[in-house]
């Protein structure tokens, strides 16, 4: 009484096994992110915490340190359903067969990309248990503690990256990012382990050390062609920068708000940028003007023209602040620029080389490079404004000679070139808020002015982490309880493991 | 065998049609022509069973008379009641061994609401019937004796004449908005409804099968009858619907933030729905639009938003027929104005009923359906975007919500009244979003019955309910969020089919009377949706999607069969007790193999001991006992759940291809089959010679194995999992009263109707290693509803603030807001106590009916009141002048420290609003004037030689007064969908209330 009913029950429209390949390329376009997460997490919270933003907007919670749980569980929910599933899923698929040895490790080094910017973010968080609903039946993971998920990323970069083989397949053309050019993805494990082995100098300095000799010695990026970045094309979501496009959409709207966008660029980033006349100024800040129409771009990203917007006020408190305000005064502030740093075409940045010059700079610093602080300081600041054509900019060589001219190197101090490092860290990183928002929290530059809005949720300091999402404290609860008995209060004041005071 | 011949009469010797005579103990029988005249052949000592309804049933022993004449004397006597049980077979209500609960089809007339579920409520002991705020043809809720399942469809079969309806509630309401297309009970016109009837526990529904677990409920529709001539009926109903202001908010304070008014047009926006400004003085204050106003209090916005809504019901039945065929052929219309503007309901449904005697053994029977509805604008509840009901009801205190309209600027644009682009222009919301539904249904079924001999009968029956959806809706260009806009068309298809085959036999032996069949029954069930969807408009304000500069499609399709085989045996011995066994084995294709099938049997017994007593005491008209046990098996109901699927997106990336896991349901091989066992005792007692009757039931009915999806955590990688070991109890008791205080010989009568449930519900086990189960999630974040093992199904959950070992509560140093505790279970969102009194008067031609309606013992998380605290417009939010006070709050810090600090009202009211839930969870008991009716219906004489043979009018009225409410400025009946997470409320349309009259005449 039930022929063919194992027929019926075969969904005709699905496959029930994957291709690695397309599973491995929605994987690396999950991680540049979707609308959702980008606008609430990347833009509003960090971005605005970090102050290249700025609103008088009150769902601009980043800005003036609001609790909105929307936006900041919003990185928490989106980064494992659509970038933790499909890598567990891959990894569990490639391991132990070595025929895909370099699938596997190259899934390894993104899987370390992927949970490092989680716990950047939260702290404590689900690691070794998280993405096994399928895989192991675990449904409430435990969230492990930070110092051990680092421990870990670093030890996966640096077995992932000794294991990749060159001369074996990989994903072919399906890898956006190298096109699965074994020597770029180890330069760029090795980048990342730079990074996040730089991550510890708070907590762990001896760590820190051993890491990030470790990944210098096996040979970090080299050029702009190293950078990890997905490109863009202006089709569907699926292909949009979807930061940029978030801010067009739902932020600027500039043919329709003509310049009464709910957010601007922030002065702290607008003045950093005048006052080091940066070249990049005109491509990185436009007035609504520039947005609504790219041929004003003389007039409309005219460098002087250029104004941030101060953190931490609304429409009301801004009056306070600035005589004479007005309802059209916000038109005169600016925007980020659609038709170049935040187009739809702009590039996602996951790891730039610019970077890890800057990091390279300061391991030189701390006595764990080659000493040339100064030389990689200059590379770095010439990659980051070379980078600028992948925003479809041209800026002249002779602008950077001219930028390193009027900003060389310091040497008053070593916390001073710190700060300048760190500095240029903080700009090259606009639009990757994740990143800057954890340098600037490791570094303490640049030195940002916390903002007191009224109804705030810190006391008027600056967060340290974003809170995590109340769906946890519901369906996670025992773990989640441990993980506040572990890390402290679910505060955004509360710091994590290597953020010690 | 001789052939008899002779008429049926009633007392006043006039020829009576369609009576139904059969041959006792056999399946034989014929039907009274239109003057009452029958034929049929018997043999002699047989019995002539002489049955019409609202009439005593008589019984003739044939002799050797050729002719019988027979007189049929009027009924009021309900333990002669004939009701339709499982398989559309109709039978004795005495010979029952459950409790089945039977209504008229005048029930729903009269007084009408638009779905039929809203107006079960309050009318049957056990059946908890819930209505949405969703406006015309919106769904609604119905549960029998309790939710049994964690996760799976509480809500009855459907079943019509005999053959099951698909009652999926395509498109709801839910956590992010959303709107509701309404149900399968929607398409149903009650004008066409012969009697419904609800069969409670697990022995009646046994031969439905697996969906019937939740109980089942029968609608019989009308079929024609032999009678003289073509008889047609007409029925117009029109009534008018008033929104009622529940809210009562505080009008001291007006628009603006921080005790200051706005002093600019922006500021004005920023504050659209914030009451935290100045004190009212009257002074001139600028507002949204620019234009600057008296600073007073606004109470009027809802009367002046929403229109008085309107329905207007009009049927006319023809029918007809003689002893071969009859007929009966219904077209209706029904059109239905919500009090939101621009939101209607319409539906054209066609009825035709057929019935033929082809021959002395060959009985055929059809009753075809067809439905044409449409729903324009229908409207968006729960979040905000494209929902007008969020202005209309958080606009801050001293706008007029007229100052919106008309809510497009001169572009066509929307006007902003408020900085966050989410929340709609009410005005926008109703002119310029759009939304179509249509839907065309056909529901049909065709039997065949041959009598092999008097005993035996083979019936085949071939039933579908094939339903067509199309649906269509834009967010116009100009809409704030996304002023581009955006487009989406799609078509749903969902058909079932069932096709049966049974073997009857029914025979008398002596004393023992038989009724057997045995038979077998294959479904299946397809749902096919296929659409396009697309943002951005090439050329503004053209909204179709070849204009749209991206697009996506989308297609989808399940397909699942339940194949079964079943039996069952009536016993009846001297008519005194009656047992009932039934058993069906079923095959479930959404299975594996090894667990696919499952066989459940029950069993049922009556007794009606007052005809057994050799003395019956003087006081006892009737009494029944009755008891019954029965399992009803059950499947997972959705296809292709066992196994991990990819699926491809849509649209690539630069020409990659891009796979992803298909499902955010981590997928089960190991899915077992569920089983609900019913226990049941009953007894009905009639005294007073009728005068009062009583009706009572315990119930104890568990679900196991049910197929739970349970959330899981997000860090799991999927949202949720399939489990398979739930299990749930309901254990209750229902009481019906029935009394006749007064029959006076003046034909002054009153009627009395009382009906009782309680049911106390657990969750005695979710699944391993899991004690907590999410359902639903409030918009704020803030509002859930759980089950929790060992608690009632259903429970409203979420934080009270946090508490030290001491008691005090801990406050956050830096803000002064008190911690959140850890989640918690707050209060049942399913009312454990649902009752209805009713009340008839009839003096001569008048008849007066009234309803009241009541519920007790759930809650209800209102956001609604969460946002007006947040907003500053909950009275609590200047109760003891706390605005100028401030809010002091002591306890501790988190560090254990003595903490007490002041701050601002609008902080904490703020604050708490969006993190401790326990403050917006409320009783939502109430009790309500349901339905009100006021009928004359007009002397024969009156009508004289008019062709009018019968002619009422009436006066009729829903939700007239709200007598009890627990729950401030919204009505505990105000859930946005119709799922199993009940108890969560948010800015859905206001209840309405309805006044209007209904003809009813005969020709």
């Amino acid at each position: 009484c039930d022929d063919g009913f194992v027929d019926m029950n075969t969904n005709p429209n699905a496959l029930t096994s994957p291709v690695l390949e397309n599973v491995f390329t929605y994987n690396i376009v999950k991680t540049a992110g979707t609308g959702y997460e980008n606008h609430r997490a990347n833009l509003i919270y960090c971005g605005a915490i970090v102050q290249h933003f700025a609103s008088l907007n009150t769902y601009w919670s980043g800005d003036k340190y609001l609790s909105n749980v929307e936006y900041y569980s919003a990185y928490f929910d989106t980064g494992y359903q659509n970038q933790v599933k499909e890598i567990e899923q891959i990894i569990s698929l490639t391991k132990g067969d070595n025929n895909l040895v370099n699938k596997y490790n190259i899934a390894r080094i993104w899987r370390a990309y992927i949970y490092s910017r989680m716990t950047d973010l939260y702290g404590d968080v689900p690691y070794s248990q998280a993405g096994q609903g399928y895989l192991n039946n675990v449904y409430s993971p435990k969230y492990d503690k930070q110092s051990a998920i680092y421990a870990d990323l670093l030890n996966e970069l640096d077995q992932a990256s000794t294991s990749l083989a060159a001369g074996k397949d990989a994903y072919g053309t399906a890898d956006p990012i190298y096109a699965s050019d074994i020597t770029k993805w180890k330069r760029f494990a090795n980048s990342l382990m730079l990074r996040l082995g730089m991550r510890l100098t708070k907590v762990d300095a001896a760590s820190a050390q051993t890491y990030v000799k470790k990944a210098i010695a096996g040979g970090v990026m080299q050029s702009n062609d190293d950078i990890a970045k997905l490109k863009h094309y202006d089709t569907n979501d699926n292909n949009r920068n979807l930061d940029g496009n978030t801010l067009k959409t739902q932020e600027y709207d500039a043919a329709n708000l003509k310049g009464k966008a709910n957010s601007k660029l922030s002065k702290t980033f607008v003045d950093f940028l005048q006052k080091s006349a940066d070249p990049r100024l005109p491509y990185i800040a436009t007035l609504w003007q520039g947005n609504a129409d790219a041929s004003t771009f003389a007039t409309s990203s005219d460098p002087a023209v250029q104004k941030g917007l101060p953190n931490g006020y609304d429409n009301t408190t801004i009056k306070t602040l600035i005589p004479g305000w007005n309802d059209n005064s916000i038109t005169t502030y600016s925007e980020a620029n659609l038709n170049y740093v935040a187009s739809n075409t702009a590039p996602t940045m996951f790891q730039t080389y610019a970077e890890v010059e800057y990091l390279l700079a300061e391991a030189a610093l701390r006595g764990w490079g080659d000493g040339q602080a100064a030389a990689h300081y200059n590379k770095g600041v010439a990659a980051a404004i070379d980078m600028f054509s992948l925003y479809g900019a041209n800026i002249p060589a002779s602008a950077t000679t001219a930028y390193l001219a009027k900003n060389p190197f310091t040497t008053v101090s070593t916390e001073k070139q710190m700060e300048q490092i760190a500095t240029q860290y903080w700009v090259v990183n606009f639009l990757n808020s994740y990143e800057a928002f954890a340098n600037w929290r490791r570094t303490g530059y640049p030195v940002l002015t916390p903002t007191n809005y009224a109804g705030n949720d810190t006391g008027g300091t600056i967060p340290r982490r974003l809170k995590y999402p109340q769906s946890e404290a519901s369906k996670n609860a025992a773990q989640y309880n441990a993980a506040i008995a572990q890390q402290g209060p679910d505060l955004f004041t509360t710091r994590m493991w290597w953020d010690k005071q | 065998q001789q052939a008899i011949k002779g008429k049926v009469s009633d007392s006043n010797q006039s020829g009576l049609p369609g009576v139904n005579i059969l041959l006792k103990g056999t399946s034989k029988g014929t039907i009274s022509d239109a003057s009452g005249n029958y034929s049929i052949n018997a043999t002699k000592g047989a019995t002539l069973v002489f049955r019409s309804l609202g009439y005593a049933t008589k019984e003739v022993v044939v002799g050797d008379q050729t002719s019988i004449d027979i007189v049929l004397e009027t009924s009021d006597k309900t333990l002669e009641e004939v009701v339709v049980t499982a398989l559309g077979v109709a039978k004795d209500k005495k010979s029952l061994g459950y409790a089945v609960s039977e209504l008229k089809g005048t029930e729903f007339t009269q007084a009408r609401e638009v779905n039929l579920g809203n107006a079960l409520s309050g009318k049957i002991a056990g059946v908890n019937a819930t209505s949405t705020a969703t406006g015309p043809g919106g769904s609604s809720r119905v549960i029998i004796r309790g939710n049994g399942s964690l996760g799976g469809n509480n809500q009855p079969l459907y079943v019509i004449n005999g053959v099951p309806i698909d009652n999926t509630n395509v498109n709801s309401a839910g956590m992010w908005g959303g709107f509701d297309t309404g149900d399968g009970l929607s398409s149903i016109n009650p004008d066409d409804i012969e009697s419904i009837s609800v069969l409670k526990g697990g022995a009646s529904a046994a031969l439905y099968g697996s969906r019937a677990g939740s109980g089942v409920i029968l609608i019989t529709t009308k079929s024609g009858k032999a009678q003289k001539g073509l008889g047609v009926d007409f029925t117009s109903t029109y009534t008018a619907e008033t929104p009622l202001k529940i809210s009562d908010w505080q009008y001291q304070y007006g628009a603006g933030t921080r005790g200051a008014k706005p002093a600019t047009q922006q500021e004005a926006i920023d504050n659209g729905v914030m009451s935290w400004g100045a004190k009212l003085d009257g002074t001139s204050v600028i507002q949204s639009d620019g234009v600057s106003r008296p600073y007073v209090a606004q109470k009027d916005n809802i009367k002046n938003f929403y229109n008085v809504g309107s329905t207007f019901s009009n049927t006319v039945a023809v029918s007809g027929g003689n002893q071969t065929v009859n007929f009966r052929f219904s077209a209706s219309n029904s059109d239905a104005q919500s009090v939101v503007p621009n939101s209607t309901f319409s539906r054209k449904s066609f009825n035709l009923s057929t019935n033929a005697n082809l021959s002395n053994k060959v009985v055929f029977e059809s009753v075809m359906q067809y439905n044409i509805e449409n729903g324009e604008n229908r409207t968006f509840l729960s979040d905000t975007p494209k929902n007008p009901n969020f202005a209309a009801q958080m606009l801050a205190t001293s706008t007029d919500i007229r100052i919106l309209a008309p809510g497009v600027d001169s572009r066509g644009y929307e006007s902003l009244w408020n900085s966050n682009v989410y929340s709609q222009n009410p005005y926008f919301a109703t002119t310029k979003v759009k939304n179509t539904d249509d839907r065309n249904r056909f529901m049909g079924n065709f039997s065949l019955r041959y009598n092999l001999t008097d005993n035996l009968y083979v019936r085949g029956r071939l039933g579908t309910d094939y339903n067509q959806l199309k649906y269509w809706s834009i967010e116009p260009t100009g809409i704030a969020y996304s002023t581009r806009g955006s487009l989406s068309q799609s078509t749903r298809k969902i058909v079932e089919t069932n096709a049966e085959l049974l073997v009857g036999f029914k025979k008398d032996f002596d004393q023992i009377s038989l009724n057997a069949l045995i038979g077998g029954n294959k479904m299946l069930r397809t749902n096919e949706g296929q659409g396009i969807s697309g943002g951005q408009f090439n050329v503004p304000f053209n909204y179709f999607p070849s204009n749209l500069i991206t697009s996506n499609w989308n297609y989808d399709y399940t397909k699942l069969g339940i194949n079964s085989l079943f039996a069952s045996a009536d016993l009846g011995y001297k008519n005194l007790v009656f047992l009932t066994l039934s058993g069906r084995q079923d095959w479930f294709s959404t299975l594996a193999k090894e667990n696919n099938s499952l066989f459940y049997p029950g069993a049922s017994l009556g007794f009606v001991f007052s005809d057994a007593m050799a003395e019956r005491p003087s006081w006892l008209t009737y009494g029944k006992l009755r008891t019954s046990w029965a399992q009803v098996g059950g499947a997972y109901p959705t296809p292709y759940a066992l196994n991990l699927t990819y699926g491809l997106q849509s649209n690539p990336y630069n020409g990659m291809p891009l796979m992803n896991i298909g499902t955010n349901t981590i997928p089960n091989k190991a899915l077992q089959p569920n089983t609900t066992t019913t226990t049941e005792i009953g007894v009905e007692l009639k005294t007073l010679n009728n005068r009062l009757g009583i009706d009572l039931t315990l119930y104890n009915r568990v679900t196991t194995n049910d197929a739970v999806q349970a959330s899981t955590s997000s860090a799991s990688g999927y949202q949720a999992v399939l489990l398979n070991v739930g299990k749930v109890q309901n254990q209750g008791i229902e009481v019906l009263l029935t009394g006749t205080p007064v029959k006076a010989a003046s034909g002054f009568g009153w009627n009395v109707s009382y009906n009782f449930a309680y049911n106390d519900n657990k969750v005695i086990k979710i699944a391993d290693g899991l004690t907590a189960l999410s359902m639903d999630e409030s918009r704020t974040r803030n509002g859930y509803v759980y089950n929790f093992e060992g608690q009632p199904f259903g429970m409203i959950a979420g934080y009270r603030a946090k508490r030290d070992a001491a008691g005090n509560i801990v406050y956050n140093k830096d803000t002064g807001l008190p911690m959140q505790g850890e989640f918690a279970a707050l209060g049942r969102g399913v009312p454990p106590v649902t009752m209805g009194l009713t009340n008839t008067f009839n003096y001569k031609n008048f008849q007066l009916s009234f309803l009241i309606d009541a519920k007790f013992g759930g809650m209800l998380y209102s956001a609604t009141n969460a946002f007006a605290t947040r907003y500053g417009l909950a009275q609590r939010t200047v109760a003891n002048d706390v605005r100028t006070t401030g809010v002091t709050v002591k306890g501790v810090d988190q560090n254990g420290e003595a903490f007490t600090k002041t701050i601002s009202a609008q902080d904490y009211f703020s604050g708490i609003s969006t993190t401790i839930t326990d403050e917006f969870v409320y009783k939502a008991d109430f009790a309500k004037l349901r339905q009100l009716t006021f009928g004359y219906t007009f002397p024969k004489s009156m009508l004289g030689k008019t062709p009018i043979q019968s002619l009422s009018l009436s006066f009729v009225a829903r939700n007239l007064l709200m007598l009890y409410n627990s729950v401030p400025n919204v009505d505990p009946e105000s859930t946005y969908n119709n799922g199993n997470a009940q108890g969560l409320e948010m800015f859905g349309i206001p209840t309405v209330r309805s006044f209007g009259l209904n003809l009813m005449a005969k020709f």
